[in-house]
């Protein structure tokens, strides 16, 4: 399948309004992971690039910053039209370098639209307040101004989803972006930064940069004019951007892994269904999702059933690349990625569990895993203490609400939880005790651009999207008058 | 800042980079308003409706399937 090729947008890093190479000449060759075939040779570079993106941001400040909401709203209706009336064309560019499977890649791109819509108009409603006050003689208004140049440092999992919907945010809000997509899924982001640039965002409102991940994040943190990061990634890096944020005081937003509980209750309706469901939302991006249901946690009078239904669903999964037709699993990230599935599958089951379905890598090209179940999953086993971000569904049994709370606060993960009732009570006593951002009762997709989107405990601080989202990006001046005389 | 022209005051009051300017007055600290700083003078704010909220956490609730 040929690819649309568009230009250097598709190739080049975007600094100032120019597609650039990197400054250091340095190039990274982009590899399928559905084929192992290098696709494009992208530029890659380091922290001089970055401070050349922060320099044109920084220019570019006052200038977007002092445009009203509705002239900021009407470039990103003018993307969100681009995106969507290329939609298929960009869908075959993220697939070959994410891997996901094509109709995923497309409706990423077309729910890319819908958040640029969505924070159009949310832009155009940013208001502040006026607050009564206690003391005579006196005004109080509370306004909501831009942060200044606000970084990303976004993962591959979603290329298209994670960096539009912090950069629709801040840009809605009056900032400017320095983006820095992860050096395996450039091009989504890259071609993201043309839209905009051909919907009329002014040259260094928009930047995107790829390289050394390292020296990339640490030019964003040294440099006091780049005001807020808003990371999407492990918890690892996000630890680490948190110890540098202390050199300039960088505000930060940091999306962190999860490890979502799904509980299903013996009252969930149709089993059948739920695990149909179950299996179809547990592969979906291959399981690279930080919200996928991962942690089953199943009641002793349903298990079995839910049990046999899932793996039932879970084999017949087509496993291909991203562009064949059928395919529901497409390949892992990386080689390494898809190593440390297999390393968490091996050791839960070195350690008692049961493998009921898959467990191996296809005989073919590409990072691929096979949709795995696994049973008798017990706390404390790998699959269940660790975020296995790949096909694989770990189940276990259990009989009462407080012991399956405990089972799912257990850990410092806190993004996405999964209720499965019919009972009202359950439903909000479950919505009330689980220690989550996100919670789906009966709901598989807890994701979407109105409402807030974030972590408590160890999946980080901050909320993406909904009203919440448009105010990470905001601060709040408090502007006093006095003397007033009526 | 001390001035008793609109234009000034708006313009200043837009342009300080501090979170709190106060216009002809001397107190800008109060329960019923947000107090904090933007660039190096930290991160949160305190009282206001703002202040309440720096001690509680969002949790967004998703309840599907529901038939109508």
């Amino acid at each position: 399948m040929p690819e649309t090729d568009f230009g250097a947008p598709q190739r080049r890093m975007l600094i100032g309004g120019e597609w650039v190479e990197a400054r250091g000449g340095g190039t990274w060759e982009l590899v399928d992971p559905g084929s192992e075939e290098v696709v494009e040779t992208v530029p890659f570079g380091g922290a001089e690039d970055v401070v050349a993106a922060i320099d044109a941001a920084h220019a570019a400040f006052p200038g977007w910053a002092a445009k009203t909401a509705y002239e900021r709203a009407a470039v990103l209706e003018k993307a969100a039209e681009w995106v969507t009336q290329r939609a298929d064309d960009l869908a075959l560019i993220t697939t070959r370098e994410s891997g996901k499977p094509l109709g995923d890649s497309k409706g990423e791109w077309l729910s890319a639209a819908s958040y640029l819509r969505w924070f159009a108009g949310e832009g155009i409603r940013a208001y502040g307040r006026i607050v009564p006050p206690s003391a005579p003689k006196r005004r109080i208004w509370v306004v909501p101004q831009p942060i200044g140049v606000v970084g990303t440092i976004t993962a591959w999992n979603f290329p298209v989803y994670n960096v539009v919907r912090t950069w629709a945010a801040a840009l809605a809000a009056g900032n400017t972006v320095v983006g820095r997509p992860s050096e395996y899924t450039p091009r989504s982001a890259f071609l993201l930064g043309h839209a905009l640039q051909e919907a009329g965002a002014p040259p260094g409102v928009i930047n995107v940069v790829n390289g050394e991940p390292e020296p990339m994040g640490k030019a964003m943190l040294d440099d006091p004019r780049l005001r807020k990061i808003a990371f999407t990634g492990s918890v690892r890096v996000g630890k680490l951007l948190m110890d540098g944020a202390s050199k300039t005081l960088t505000r930060l937003a940091l999306e962190l892994g999860g490890n979502a509980p799904v509980i299903v209750f013996p009252d969930a309706g149709d089993m059948a269904r739920v695990a149909r469901l179950a299996a179809r939302f547990k592969v979906r991006n291959a399981g690279q999702v930080c919200i996928a249901p991962q942690r089953f946690l199943v009641h002793e009078a349903v298990a079995d059933e839910f049990t046999g239904a899932v793996a039932q669903a879970m084999q017949g999964m087509k496993v291909g690349h991203g562009t064949e037709e059928g395919t529901m699993v497409g390949p892992l990230i990386n080689a390494r990625q898809r190593d440390r599935v297999e390393e968490l599958v091996g050791a839960t089951v070195a350690a008692g569990a049961k493998l009921a379905v898959g467990g191996k890598r296809p005989e073919r090209k590409g990072y691929f895993f096979e949709p795995t179940v696994v049973t008798d999953v017990r706390p404390g086993m790998p699959l269940d203490a660790e975020e296995v971000f790949g096909p694989v569904m770990p189940v276990s049994s259990f009989g009462s609400v407080d012991e399956v709370v405990e089972r799912a606060n257990a850990y410092e993960a806190g993004l996405a939880a999964y209720v499965f009732t019919s009972d009202l009570n359950t439903a909000l006593v479950m919505s009330e005790r689980l220690e989550a951002g996100m919670v789906a009762i009966n709901d598989w997709m807890p994701v979407t651009a109105e409402a807030p989107f974030g972590g408590v405990k160890g999946s980080g601080f901050g909320r993406e999207t909904g009203q919440e989202g448009l105010h990470e990006y905001l601060d709040q001046k408090s502007v006093f008058i006095g003397g007033v005389q009526i | 800042m001390f001035t008793q022209d609109l234009n000034t005051a708006l313009v200043m009051s837009e342009r300080l980079e501090f979170g709190m300017v106060a216009i002809n007055d001397w107190m800008p600290v109060t329960a019923e308003a947000p107090f904090g700083g933007m660039k190096g003078s930290g991160i949160g704010r305190e009282t206001g409706s703002e202040g309440l909220q720096e001690y509680l956490e969002q949790k967004a609730v998703y309840i599907g399937g529901v038939e109508v």
